[in-house]
């Protein structure tokens, strides 16, 4: 992995710090990956977090900008963007790193918008030692978990993944974390290229589903859902793989007693 | 003839002139939207880390072979080296020891080609159309999201799948057990 300089990671924010923000949903997660959407959601109540989830938010315009169309996707980030300021909120947090690096922009600073990613929110709770809540979650299994690193997030919003990933693991007992080898290398479903080139894109994900399985892991966080849903999809391929690409939510949420029945009363 | 005054002020206008031409490359090239094209010593590092690139040795040209392709301004060429397979993961602008940015380039490059009718696939002008009318990339729908309770069975399904993972063998949504 290339030595690179992300911006320090120095927060360790509560709830209450964070202040209100706006859930930037994006295109997959509601539309696609909807456990993850869930589990986002539930986790950010479970913590107390002031949030809003906007339902008129469109496209962040980055598959559109791969696409060809720079003005189309310049209006939709800035759709986005002044939707966000008449809710009267000037922070955003992305559960999708490809809208959140779309989103974080002049526009965004000129607005006096603030954009982060969820990975970011999950970080402050492990540093603050808040995300294991003993009493109210099950027995925590033993599993190896590694992590890949979406492009977005760690090269476009400059984000500290190896660091991130390694706290928020960490902060949980019996789960044992181990780096992937190349673990910043695209999964291949970025820029359009899953939706023009499906041949190449699954090319391009054959190293990185090499690279998960030569870990040995249970379970490969994926911050992003679009790399969730191609890394899975690879996973799932494999006959001899009983690993799962997953969203660090999903994994947090997945251990508290209770979701079950949250997810019954829906 | 000239006095040596005379010399000496000759030599130092051509000099100057002589001197401000890479200020005024430069200049022209940020104008014209060029400067990383320009800045770019061609070192191949950004070839080096491109994941497309090592899946098709030979057929994706790379970001430096688009750099140089735009410079060229020889679009068709761009449009053979496959400009539309880059998947944007910024591994070449991270790798770039003069920290250039080889996406930006690519959007840009990208766009110029399309409003030409080169290079898009029938799926890029699909994503554009769907964006531009249902704000989504994925489902005919209007543009408000999906409520999060008419999702309910997919949840369960994903939820109870993942809890084989996790080996919580009594996890299963809609039981008693639960």
């Amino acid at each position: 992995m290339t030595e690179r300089v992300t911006k320090p990671v120095i927060n360790s924010r509560t709830a209450k710090d964070w202040g209100k923000f706006v859930l930037y949903e994006g295109c997959t997660m509601p539309r696609r990956m909807v456990g993850s959407r869930y589990t986002t959601r539930y986790v950010l109540d479970k913590f107390n977090f002031d949030y809003v989830a906007l339902d008129d938010a469109k496209c962040c315009g980055a598959p559109v900008m791969r696409s060809g169309a720079e003005d189309v996707a310049l209006e939709c980030r800035m759709y986005n963007l002044e939707l966000v300021k008449k809710a009267g909120v000037n922070q955003i947090v992305s559960g999708c790193p490809g809208c959140g690096s779309q989103l974080k922009s002049e526009e965004a600073e000129k607005l006096g918008i603030h954009v982060y990613h969820l990975i970011e929110v999950l970080y402050d709770l492990a540093k603050n030692g808040e995300l294991y809540q003993k009493d109210h979650m099950r027995p925590i299994p033993n599993l190896k978990v590694t992590a890949h690193y979406p492009c977005h997030m760690h090269r476009g919003m400059l984000i500290d993944a190896q660091k991130i990933h390694e706290t928020i693991v960490k902060a949980f007992p019996n789960l044992e974390y181990v780096e992937m080898e190349d673990p910043d290398r695209c999964c291949g479903a970025g820029g359009g290229v899953r939706a023009s080139q499906k041949e190449l894109s699954f090319t391009i994900r054959e190293r990185k589903i090499d690279c998960v399985i030569e870990t040995e892991a249970d379970i490969v966080l994926a911050a992003c859902p679009f790399c969730e849903l191609q890394i899975d999809e690879g996973l799932r391929a494999m006959p001899d793989s009983g690993a799962r690409a997953i969203t660090p939510q999903s994994l947090i949420a997945m251990f508290f007693k209770d979701i079950g029945r949250e997810v019954a009363k829906l | 003839m000239l006095g040596i005054w005379d010399e000496w002020n000759l030599f130092a206008a051509v000099a100057m002139i002589l001197a401000s031409v890479p200020f005024l490359i430069m200049l022209y090239a940020s104008i014209r939207g060029h400067e990383t094209t320009i800045l770019c010593m061609q070192c191949q590092q950004c070839v080096a880390v491109c994941p497309v690139r090592a899946a098709q040795p030979g057929k994706y040209m790379g970001p430096l072979g688009i750099e140089v392709t735009s410079r060229s301004g020889t679009k068709a060429r761009a449009e053979e080296g496959g400009l539309f397979s880059c998947t944007s993961c910024m591994s070449c602008v991270e790798a770039c020891p003069r920290g250039l940015n080889v996406k930006h380039d690519m959007d840009k490059f990208r766009h110029a080609l399309a409003k030409k009718g080169m290079g898009q696939m029938d799926a890029h002008k699909h994503i554009i159309k769907m964006a531009s009318t249902y704000g989504n990339v994925f489902d005919k729908q209007p543009t408000t999201l999906p409520d999060i309770r008419t999702q309910k069975d997919k949840i369960i399904k994903f939820l109870n799948g993942f809890a084989k993972i996790t080996k919580y063998e009594d996890f299963k949504i809609g039981e008693e057990n639960q």
